[in-house]
């Protein structure tokens, strides 16, 4: 993992990026080889991939919006995984921090320039909260975060099952919350699709972490403690505070993502949000990102593409079932998994 | 002329742009202990890798007795007979002596495995070649010294005739040392021949019949030992005359006093008590340094040093202030250098590139940064600097620390805690694996920062080292430290204050 801040110049950085761009068409080639395997009309189908994604407005809304999740929850898993944290509780992160901002939201109506705000930072302290606790188990007890997060996952979906069928269900019998008041939604881009403004605040702290990550003494030291935690003590940088704090960003950044979906999309908490399954979509995302925070933006758009042209596929008049469009998804994402984690062995050599 | 029991002829081989061997031969003769010296990099453990089978050559060709032969791999070269024991241990630390040895056995291995014919095989190997060692023990509970003879015993289990060492000597105590050359004579002594890679020019000298120079990849001369001394040997691994180090200006008894202990003592996780008592000064412009063998309570001493250890008890002083609790970043911030004897591991964050690495320690403070931003062209200009003031190989500053060799990446950290060093510089082994002409520059270095009137505290197990450069000695054992006078500062005498005997002077 090259967690040094030495931007590659030109060429260097060409030769990976075109690599991860083959990747992103050896999957096309094989959801095509897939499909005409199957029988499908390759080129209806292509058009339905093409209408779903970047051929119509519809597609584009579709693809941006998706893209919004999984860029700041990819950005989570990137940051966390760049300064040494394995946090695979992005999801658990995101869901509690869902799960306050909904609180908040059902609980109390103010004007929209206090409300968002209010559950931005709801957000953010939920997965704070949520991944600071692994992370506090890490630093006072030793146990791998790998672990800890996971099991927290499971500990916070039950936690919002619990919440939807119980203190916070609105109509009762539905397992939902009550909608948001108006005053709490986002903005919305575009109302023809569901575009909201949370891409703009996904791109918006993509650019920013990726500063804060390579140029600043903060993301410098979360680095340095993510590569080498005795010489970084040795070096006077506090190691156990140091990854804390890289917990607690990754936290953050999951628990964002959750409440602008909320706020910007859904607009009410169902047991079915628990299965959507952002955060751990995001592993892929950082990883064909190369843990790059600019990566991530890109990475994000192609994931919520595969995701929107396969949902296209599965209606008239092609009708590509759901299953295959699931077998799709998953080779996707192992070849993207696959190929980043050998980009990043052979750059441990 | 004894006949050739193995013959390396003109072989080439390059890695990407670097031409790591031109043309290199090697003769080994039956029966002789044959060294192959150099400078890191100088191509001596890639030609080795070559003859083991690790690495297929550009050209050239391997003899065996007399005939050619091609090695795809190591089976290949243990097929003929040649055995390798690397600088770092292949043995596996939970299994005994007998399970290890029987992991590497070619004999024919019944399905089920037996202990007790394990560990009967083991003791045969064992009583054969007179290489003492407890087939019944865990690999981790046994020395270092007795891990190496487990590995000589590997090679000889599958019958290896010739022995490759990848410098044995590095990881050994001055006893060990010695085993380990009554070892090697007696192997000699049973028809084996052995080449023994190093850049330890006394064991080369102490230990070898025939030693011959390799240089960035070529042949310098092969000489038969009688005709070398260490200086020439130098001169033949450099490439040019080494100079002496500038004269130590006589100290001043009036500067200030950098650096104070008093009655330091610490223990380790089991109670044993590493530290007894320590009582250490060390002034400006001098350097104090500290014999002893590893294991003595160095380690300790260091951790105290750094802040990452608290004492059980006592008082360190930096210039007057008391500085026992303060954090290490306290400490950098009041000028407190320390060059660790780890350097991969304590010293540098191999990920990261050399202008990250210079930067490390003061990467938040002006000019590396302002209002939390990094300054990246400082970064940039302060690496230029030190490669250039060290003459750090190094392709610029953005190159990946760890894929510098162990001698540049030393100088990385010398260069950074040089500068840093205000008034006191700790130096933990500094020139460990170093060869020849880095060690040279760490030196003069040092005697340079002392000219400029900081205080060093040298910690070395290098005796050599100890007496070129302190201007007074202490040896530490067992936790206690005592000084002793420069004229009683003899080899001998130090060596057996190292070992913990005193004998005529007053405790």
């Amino acid at each position: 993992m090259n967690r040094s801040l030495v931007i590659p110049r030109l060429p260097t950085f060409i030769v990976p990026f075109a690599r991860t761009v083959v990747v992103v068409f050896a999957a096309l080639l094989l959801t095509l080889g897939l499909l005409g395997v199957s029988g499908y009309n390759l080129a209806s189908c292509l058009e339905a991939l093409w209408d779903g994604t970047f051929g119509s407005r519809y597609g584009w809304g579709a693809v941006l919006t998706g893209s919004t999740p999984l860029m700041l929850t990819g950005l989570a898993v990137a940051v966390a995984f760049r300064c040494g944290a394995l946090n695979i509780g992005a999801e658990g992160q995101l869901l509690v921090g869902t799960l306050m901002a909904t609180w908040l939201g059902v609980s109390v109506d103010l004007p929209s320039w206090v409300m968002v705000p209010s559950l931005f930072a709801c957000g953010l302290i939920g997965g704070a909260v949520w991944a600071g606790i692994a992370g506090g188990l890490r630093v006072w007890r030793g146990v791998p975060e790998v672990l800890s997060t996971i099991l927290l996952n499971f500990v916070a979906v039950e936690l919002v099952k619990f919440a939807v069928t119980g203190p916070l269900e609105g109509v009762p019998g539905t397992a939902q919350t009550d909608e948001l008041p108006k005053s709490a939604m986002l903005l919305m881009l575009d109302r023809t699709t569901d575009l909201h403004v949370g891409i703009i605040v996904a791109v918006a702290l993509s650019i920013t972490l990726y500063v804060v990550i390579t140029r600043t003494t903060f993301g410098f030291r979360l680095r340095a403690v993510g590569s080498n935690p005795l010489a970084s003590t040795y070096a006077g940088i506090p190691a156990s505070r140091s990854l804390m704090e890289t917990m607690l960003l990754s936290g953050c950044l999951a628990g964002l993502a959750g409440a602008i979906e909320m706020m910007g999309r859904i607009g009410t908490l169902s047991q079915g949000f628990t299965t959507v399954g952002y955060g751990y979509t995001a592993i892929a995302v950082a990883m064909l990102a190369r843990l790059n925070p600019l990566g991530v933006i890109a990475s994000a758009v192609f994931f919520a593409a595969l995701a929107s042209g396969s949902r296209e596929m599965t209606f008239a008049p092609n009708n590509v079932p759901d299953k295959l469009v699931e077998i799709v998804r998953g080779l996707v994402v192992l070849l993207a998994i696959g190929y980043g984690v050998v980009q990043l062995r052979s750059q441990k050599d | 002329m004894t006949h050739d029991a193995i013959a390396l002829r003109n072989i080439r081989k390059v890695f990407g742009d670097v031409q790591a061997l031109d043309g290199v031969s090697f003769s080994l003769n039956k029966g002789e202990i044959h060294a192959a010296l150099g400078e890191n990099g100088a191509g001596k453990s890639t030609l080795m890798n070559v003859l083991y089978g690790l690495i297929r050559p550009d050209s050239g060709e391997i003899v065996v007795n007399g005939s050619p032969a091609v090695f795809h791999s190591p089976s290949d070269a243990i097929a003929a007979g040649i055995g390798m024991v690397h600088q770092h241990f292949m043995l596996v630390p939970d299994l005994t002596v007998a399970e290890n040895l029987y992991l590497g056995s070619r004999s024919k291995q019944p399905f089920l495995f037996r202990q007790d014919v394990a560990q009967r095989d083991a003791q045969e190997l064992v009583e054969r070649y007179g290489l003492n060692v407890d087939v019944t023990r865990r690999i981790d509970t046994l020395p270092v010294g007795a891990q190496q003879r487990v590995e000589i015993l590997k090679c000889l289990a599958r019958d290896a005739r010739t022995l490759i060492l990848d410098e044995p000597t590095a990881v050994l105590t001055p006893q060990e040392v010695d085993d380990l050359n009554v070892v090697l004579r007696r192997l000699r002594e049973s028809g084996h021949s052995i080449i023994f890679i190093s850049h330890k020019l006394k064991e080369v000298l102490a230990i070898c019949d025939r030693v011959t120079v390799l240089r960035r990849g070529r042949n310098v001369e092969t000489l038969p030992i009688e005709e070398v001394d260490e200086r020439a040997l130098s001169e033949m691994m450099v490439g040019r005359s080494l100079t002496t180090l500038r004269e130590r200006e006589p100290t001043s008894l009036v500067a200030p006093v950098a650096l104070e202990l008093r009655d330091v003592s610490a223990e380790d996780a089991r109670r044993t008590r590493m530290l007894n008592g320590v009582d250490l000064t060390v002034r400006g412009g001098e350097i104090f340094g500290i014999a002893g063998i590893d294991g003595n309570g160095q380690l300790e001493l260091l951790e105290i040093l750094a802040g990452v250890r608290q004492p059980l008890s006592g008082t360190v002083a930096l210039s007057g202030d008391e500085i026992t609790h303060l954090s290490p970043r306290e400490r950098i911030e009041r000028g407190m250098a320390i060059i660790t004897e780890d350097r991969q591991h304590k010293g540098l964050v191999l990920e990261f590139s050399v202008a990250e690495n210079v930067a490390l320690k003061q990467f938040d403070c002006p000019p590396y940064a302002k209002r939390g931003m990094l300054n990246l062209r400082v970064f940039q200009d302060r690496a230029d600097n030190a490669i250039q003031r060290f003459e750090i190989r190094a392709s610029g500053p953005d190159q990946p620390v760890g894929t510098l060799s162990g001698g540049n990446q030393q100088k990385v950290i010398v260069a950074r805690e040089v500068s840093l060093a205000d008034r006191l510089l700790i130096a933990a082994n500094p020139t460990r694996g170093l060869d020849v002409g880095a060690m040279e520059y760490v030196h003069q270095t040092l005697i340079d920062a002392r000219n400029d009137g900081k205080a060093i505290l040298l910690i070395s197990t290098e005796l050599d080292e100890i007496l070129a450069l302190s201007d007074r000695i202490g040896v530490l054992y067992s936790g206690n430290l005592a000084e002793i006078t420069r004229e009683d500062a003899t080899r001998e005498t130090l060596g057996r204050w190292m070992l913990g005997k005193r004998e005529g002077d007053a405790a």
